[in-house]
């Protein structure tokens, strides 16, 4: 029999709840997104048989345009390539994901795997959010280049990352800006020591963990 | 920063992208048939143009795209930038 092994955070040990650096009202809040479903799907965007087995099982309809997301039903699919996406998924078992993808699209022209261990994802939220971003990544962060929706995979302290802005706070969200920096597992920690150590100046608050 | 715009992602920074060599090199047509001369030509061999160059170049962190850039080599600026796999808009010089 095969033992599966509990999910383990690579921020396990690392990620120390309360608040640090500068004194005052802290700028942002840290904190990691746990228990995540992650789900790699390539295919053929022009391939109706392969966007509407995707919409059949998420429920959503897959990003065409680069750079922007879709999202509903406690799902995300966000765009990473021509013919590559992210699908992620809160509250849903990665397994039962990966196999219902697999399952609908069937014998279409496509690939689908589970990466939810591989990615670590951080959520950097707060005023001072793009402010801290911006310390090493190029990408245009202002709310007008970067809406509620879009997100960009670049290099942030010359790690590879994926950028999700989840909300700029135009409709009033109280946390906003919310950005979600999705990270390879290896790179966790070392990003984790980038963005604690910059948020310094600007104070922070870190999430405790359940 | 220089900005190198990608046929899908748009503008970006130079550092996420990477060089990739000479773009306008063809493969020989028979690899069987080709002479020693024609493989060290297309293995080894570069022009070093001054001016206007059609270069790969790979958006490594962004959408891992192969695209191609012609460059100046003179001044580094960009003058085309498109998808790898067709050739490139508007004249080369």
């Amino acid at each position: 029999m095969v033992e599966v092994l509990p999910r383990r955070s690579a921020l396990e040990g690392a990620l120390e709840a309360g608040t640090f650096g500068a004194g005052g009202t802290p700028g942002l809040t840290l904190s990691e997104r746990r228990r995540l479903a992650i789900v790699h799907v390539a295919g053929d965007a022009g391939d109706p048989a392969f966007t509407d087995a995707v919409r059949g099982r998420t429920g959503l309809d897959l990003p065409i345009e680069a750079n922007t997301t879709a999202a509903g039903n406690g799902r995300t699919i966000l765009w990473l390539a021509p013919n590559r996406w992210l699908v992620v998924c809160d509250g849903e078992e990665s397994a039962a994901l990966e196999t219902g993808l697999r399952d609908a699209l069937g014998s279409t022209f496509a690939a689908v795997n589970d990466v939810s261990q591989g990615r670590t994802v951080i959520r950097v939220a707060g005023a001072r959010a793009p402010d801290l971003l911006a310390k090493g990544c190029p990408l245009d962060l202002h709310a007008r280049a970067f809406p509620t929706g879009a997100c960009g995979q670049s290099s942030l302290a010359k790690i590879n990352v994926l950028v999700h802005s989840v909300d700029r706070g135009a409709d009033g969200g109280t946390d906003a800006p919310i950005l979600d920096v999705y990270v390879a597992r290896g790179f966790a920690l070392s990003l984790w020591e980038f963005l604690t150590d910059g948020a310094g100046e600007f104070g922070y608050t870190i999430s405790p963990m359940p | 920063m220089h900005l190198i715009k990608c046929p899908w992602c748009g503008e970006r920074a130079e550092m996420e992208f990477t060089y990739g060599g000479d773009g306008t090199l063809t493969r020989p047509a028979d690899p069987e048939a080709a002479s020693d001369a024609e493989w060290t030509d297309y293995v080894y061999f570069r022009d070093n143009p001054r001016g206007p160059h059609e270069e790969l170049w790979q958006h490594a962190s962004g959408c891992r795209r192969w695209i191609k850039v012609r460059r100046n080599t003179l001044t580094h600026e960009i003058l085309a930038t498109g998808p790898a796999d067709r050739p490139l808009e508007g004249n080369a010089s």
